[in-house]
């Protein structure tokens, strides 16, 4: 029986395929054919390297800030939240707690700052643009007022833990691992389960979703939780990672995150999105910032190449979603 | 008042009993005595100006708003329903003109939306979404939406095709009376009478409606019993069977809304 379907439905399936993944995988390999071609130092193990780890850094955030747009949300604190995670895993390290615990106290935090933002934004029926605004000033500021604005390094000692975390299978970082399974999980429950069914309710139409019984307040928060969750989770592994804390690291990353998202095929208005989309976008950017770096371009020229990536993908999709809306 | 509707009273409980229902909002009275029954297979036409007090009447049944006076009956059984899931629950749909659908999601996801099928057996408890395609399709065949693909987006189908599917929605999932809000309004000719002769076809499936709207040539031809309402009062009661003897037409409809009270 479902065989019989098959045919009608193929052509509109296909058209939403194009739309966002298609895109992102055709520039990523564009990039990294040309990277390859004109600059020496691109096409090496450590490249490649240096291109997962911090891709897959970016991405993590990404993911949460994209399950927060489909239902709806924003989320500007992500990168404030990356960075007092670092501050908190190392407080409590240097407070005698094992890293392992720490390293759950700083996605605990993450959690919990998850939870100000949709209780702030829900409860009190303020844009989420304003209230993240305000918690991702609040918590850098707060942060640079303990360090005194200078880098801290970790100096327990470095346990299997970090191997865990950080380490290497040949030249492909465990954080890339991490990356791929969280981005599989949340890929399932964002298509395969009742609570994306219900992230892409609320992000499409609030009103009809909690007409239709949907719990929103609910859906929202938790996307809220799970956004600054994977912030906080992508924050710890950097401390891991790098074993010190920089309070000026990851400013920008925000964007960046949600610049992934955006060019990954998710709408800003929220209820369509794809994980997919984004993950494979965290690594477009990265690559192409690696690529400058490697080519001899200053390096403050990457933005220029994320604001016309931003332009000309937002423009590939809006045409494509506009042409399949209106067959 | 009427000897034929006291009759079947006596011989069957309606579907859904409404007696003396009173509704203010401070001091306007939105509704004043309402007295107002649907029977089992029946589609009863809700007619009046705007401000006559048709909305208010079905918010009150959806507990939206709590009655100040009066008693509602349901399938026999006294009902308050403190919010529209309460009513969904025992029944009782309500679909609105154009927001029914949740426009970014296809079809099959719309039609589940709250109410998903997961799998059996399963310890993630993974979407079924084979079922959901499965059903979604055969309820657009029921529908008479059957060119259209369970994988399709809302935003690409028509004003009628768009109610026709959540139409079938509340059927699917129970719905004993339905509600429809200006089914009509803003369908064009064509699309409308798609969209009436498939509530004509609802009786058969043993379900009941009211039709709101303030169109009478819409509804004439597809309801059994026409109510009037008028500044919250129930001005009027016609079957359709007193058609044939003349008391019944669009035009007398017509006359009644417009001067606010039925003569003899």
């Amino acid at each position: 029986m479902a065989d019989q379907n098959q045919p009608k439905s193929s052509p509109h399936a296909l058209r939403i395929y194009l739309r966002s993944e298609t895109v992102v995988i055709l520039l990523l390999l564009l990039f990294f054919i040309l990277f390859s071609y004109i600059s020496s130092g691109f096409f090496s193990s450590s490249m490649i390297n240096v291109i997962l780890i911090i891709g897959s850094e970016l991405g993590i955030i990404a993911l949460g800030v994209t399950l927060l747009i489909i239902s709806g949300e924003i989320d500007l604190s992500v990168a404030s939240v990356f960075v007092f995670s670092n501050y908190v895993v190392l407080i409590c390290s240097q407070f005698g707690i094992p890293i392992v615990f720490s390293f759950f106290l700083g996605i605990a935090f993450g959690i919990g700052a998850g939870f100000l933002n949709g209780f702030f934004a829900l409860r009190f029926k303020i844009p989420s643009f304003v209230v993240t605004l305000g918690f991702m000033i609040f918590w850098r500021a707060v942060l640079a007022g303990l360090t005194n604005g200078e880098p801290t390094y970790y100096e327990g000692a470095r346990s299997r833990f970090f191997d865990f975390i950080g380490g290497q299978v040949g030249f492909i970082p465990n954080q890339f691992i991490w990356f791929c399974a969280l981005s599989i999980l949340f890929s399932l429950i964002l298509n395969r389960t009742k609570f994306g069914n219900w992230i892409m309710a609320t992000g499409g139409n609030i009103q009809t979703a909690r007409a239709l019984g949907v719990n929103t307040y609910r859906t929202k928060m938790i996307c809220f939780m799970t956004c600054s969750a994977l912030a906080a989770f992508s924050g710890a592994s950097f401390l891991v990672r790098s074993t010190y804390l920089d309070p000026i690291v990851a400013t920008g990353m925000e964007l960046e995150a949600i610049a992934a998202a955006v060019i990954g095929g998710t709408i800003l208005t929220g209820g369509v999105g794809s994980i997919i989309g984004t993950s494979i976008c965290a690594f477009l950017l990265k690559e192409v910032q690696v690529g400058i770096a490697t080519y001899g371009i200053r390096v403050e020229y990457y933005n220029v190449l994320v604001g016309i990536l931003l332009m000309i993908a937002t423009v590939i999709n809006n045409t494509l979603i506009r042409k399949f809306i209106k067959i | 008042m009427n000897t034929v509707s006291a009759m079947a009273t006596t011989a069957m409980s309606p579907l859904l009993k409404i007696q003396g229902l009173t509704k203010k909002f401070g001091g306007v009275v939105a509704l004043n005595k309402v007295d107002f029954d649907v029977n089992y297979n029946e589609v009863v036409g809700l007619l009046g100006d705007n401000g006559a007090g048709k909305s208010t009447l079905v918010k009150t049944i959806m507990g939206v708003f709590p009655p100040d006076q009066g008693e509602m009956y349901f399938m026999g059984k006294k009902i308050s329903f403190r919010s529209p899931e309460e009513a969904r629950a025992a029944g009782i749909e309500i679909v609105y003109q154009g927001m029914n659908l949740i426009e970014t999601m296809n079809i099959w996801r719309n039609f589940f939306v709250g109410k998903e099928e997961v799998k059996k057996n399963s310890f993630f408890r993974f979407l079924d979404v084979s079922t959901m395609r499965q059903r979604t399709s055969e309820n657009l065949e029921k529908v008479r939406v059957s060119m259209r693909s369970p994988d399709e987006y809302v935003n690409i189908l028509s004003g009628g095709q768009k109610q026709s599917i959540a139409i079938g929605r509340a059927l699917y999932f129970g719905a004993k009376l339905l509600i429809l809000d200006e089914p009509t309004t803003a369908l064009s000719v064509r699309e409308t009478e798609k969209v009436l002769d498939f509530i004509k076809s609802l009786k058969k499936e043993g379900v009941s409606v009211i039709f709101i709207t303030h169109n009478i040539y819409h509804v004439f031809d597809v309801a059994d019993r026409f109510e009037i309402l008028d500044h919250g009062i129930n001005i009027g009661s016609l079957a359709r069977h007193e058609a044939t003897a003349g008391t019944c037409s669009p035009e007398i409809i017509m006359e009644i809304i417009r001067k606010g009270r039925k003569d003899g």
